[in-house]
């Protein structure tokens, strides 16, 4: 198991490294320089000038100078924001926690909604509720998160006025535990609405075709009663796939954040991330796509983990 | 299966499986409809998405506009129109380009292996494994947000999953006979791969370009959404759902972000169904 893990984690470091070459690259493609402000100045010499370049390290080819941003990254050096004027490393602490608050509550609702969804169209398969599961399932996944956010404020917050319009916690009052539930609640089934879909349809084909097995058969043949075949015998292998799905949502999931944080205001990395893109800040950007990075690569590491506990078929090697 | 059976074209069988989607027809129907209305509906109406009418501001749904207007006082229901225009442009032309860049690299991926394979395919790692809005966002904001830009980005972006669809494909195929067979009759690389074992990736593919016309669309609409796509006055779907970021206008104005909305998830959702049901027709282990 341990070979098996190391293996996963040696995978990962080329695509880390793949994803913050890109994103280097992407942003050294910016017309523009830092010396461009030194040259404004019209005492500047070309001996001064060249003398700046060499201590910025500008003069160095271009995959050296990514090598000692990368240096300085994992130093806790992200640079200062153009927009704050404060280090990016201390922006960015402040937004990861909400971020993997919100993000972990919505798979947690999209899971805990979704499995019983799909094991029911499963069992009641070509019934109604089969078919307006399927529906429900697609319709989950064709509406654009902001446009369910924007109706959810619309309906709960500004018509009915159950829930707070946005943020973390209501200004003013004290930070309660019962006030972050109220603000969660509609970014979570947001982001959450965006995942289950998948996963009614992964559940509802994986029992189907569980279903076929021979052990099965044996199963109800020595007369279990079905809801002990279907709950002991089918559903553990059924939900194998679900592990898999898991792996795959995850830059989804990240992806949807950012988008869901800019709905409802909610302070996290992806809010960050949109500002600074509009700002042109780009040491934040780079700091927030480095997280980003860590953070995806974390959990499909997690994923394959959990993949190689559940499913004795795999191999180790 | 009678003697009629014999005469059926595996198009045709395809065609019967398909059709017994009802949804799937429905779906297909409600874009056919879509596209002739955005197409020849703006001709019809003759109104101008950028003009405003000086007697009508911020107007509710009414007999003179359809839809309302908005507050510059321009027809919602022109601008739904030509922002529905945009928006399966930029669907189908950015996934055009994932294809044009995705097919040649799988299929070079696939049938030369090696240092080629390892290079192509671990960058197609590199790219699904990050979220792609992320990326696309720093780039649009790079080049300038324009229509092109939007294209070209979510279209490039677009390429792992067809070079990742083909190249199995390509594995699964390249020692069959008949490629060997071909192979030892001095056809030519670029020939086996055209003729032989592209035609044979079709049915995968024209299934991940139905589902990546739908991404495109929600991409763009979300990049517009953010104020990092389509600029105003240009109408799009995404940026006239951009306008209900402002409060007033979320709580008062719905007529003028709803719309928006629907069309995008009555396009997508259409889009979807009528994908998930050419994949089910194509899978050769559904019985008729």
């Amino acid at each position: 198991m341990s070979r098996y893990i190391i293996r996963r984690i040696l995978i990962a470091i080329p695509v880390f490294f793949g994803i913050t070459i890109l994103a280097y690259f992407i942003i050294s493609l910016i017309p523009g320089s830092p010396l461009d402000l030194l040259l404004q100045n019209p005492s500047m010499s070309i001996g001064e000038l060249e003398r700046k370049k060499r201590e910025m390290g500008l003069d160095q080819p271009i995959i050296i100078q990514y090598f000692n941003w990368l240096a300085e990254m994992f130093k806790g050096n992200m640079g200062i924001s153009y927009r704050t004027n404060r280090p990016v490393f201390n922006m960015i602490a402040e937004r990861v926690g909400p971020t993997i608050l919100l993000t972990f509550s919505s798979l947690i609702v999209a899971y805990v909604i979704g499995i019983p969804i799909g094991i029911i169209a499963a069992v009641k398969r070509y019934s109604w509720l089969d078919y307006s599961s399927t529906l429900l399932a697609f319709l989950a996944a064709s509406t654009p998160n902001f446009f369910l956010g924007l109706v959810f404020i619309y309906i709960f917050s500004v018509n009915l006025e159950i829930f707070p319009i946005g943020g973390m916690f209501a200004s003013g009052s004290e930070a309660s535990i019962m006030d972050l539930l109220l603000h969660m609640i509609m970014p979570v089934i947001v982001l959450a609405a965006q995942q289950f879909g998948k996963i009614i349809r992964y559940t509802r084909s994986g029992i189907l075709e569980t279903y076929k097995e021979d052990y099965v058969r044996t199963a109800r043949a020595k007369g279990l009663y079905e809801r002990v075949v279907l709950l002991k015998h089918i559903l553990k292998n059924a939900l194998i796939p679900l592990v898999t799905l898991l792996g795959l949502s995850i830059p989804f999931l990240v992806g949807g954040a950012v988008i869901t944080e800019q709905v409802f205001g909610w302070p996290g990395l992806g809010n960050l991330f949109v500002q600074s893109v509009h700002s042109r800040d780009y040491p934040t950007i780079m700091g927030v796509i480095i997280i980003i990075a860590i953070g995806v690569l974390v959990g499909n590491l997690i994923v394959d983990i959990i993949y190689g506990f559940l499913d004795p078929q795999i191999s180790y090697d | 299966m009678g003697e009629k059976a014999e005469y059926n074209s595996y198009l045709n069988i395809l065609l019967q499986r398909f059709i017994r989607h009802k949804l799937a027809i429905i779906g297909l129907i409600i874009l056919l409809i879509e596209i002739v209305i955005v197409i020849f509906m703006p001709m019809l109406l003759g109104i101008d998405p950028y003009v405003s009418d000086y007697d009508a501001f911020y107007k509710a749904p009414d007999s003179t506009h359809i839809l309302g207007t908005d507050m510059l006082g321009r027809d919602i229901l022109i601008r739904l129109l030509y922002g529905g225009r945009v928006s399966l442009f930029v669907g189908i032309s950015a996934t055009m380009i994932s294809v044009i860049i995705g097919l040649p690299l799988g299929l070079i991926g696939g049938y030369y292996r090696g240092l080629a394979e390892t290079l192509i395919m671990r960058m197609a790692d590199v790219f699904l494994s990050f979220p792609s809005i992320v990326i696309i966002l720093v780039l649009v904001s790079v080049l300038g947000p324009n229509i092109w830009s939007v294209i070209m980005v979510i279209g490039v972006l677009g390429w792992p999953k067809f070079a990742r669809i083909i190249h199995g494909k390509v594995l699964s195929l390249r020692e069959k006979e008949y490629i060997i067979a071909a192979k030892s009759l001095g056809e030519v690389n670029y020939k086996i791969m055209l003729k032989h074992i592209l035609p044979n990736a079709f049915s995968p593919l024209i299934v991940a370009i139905t589902f990546q016309t739908a991404t495109a669309i929600i991409l763009e609409a979300s990049l517009s959404f953010l104020g990092m796509g389509i600029q105003p006055p240009k109408p799009s779907w995404g940026n006239m759902l951009f306008e209900a970021q402002s409060i007033s206008i979320l709580t008062k104005a719905p007529w003028m972000w709803v719309p928006p909305g629907i069309a995008i998830v009555v396009t997508v959702l259409s889009i979807n169904v009528v994908g998930d049901s050419i994949r089910d027709a194509l899978d050769p282990k559904m019985d008729i």
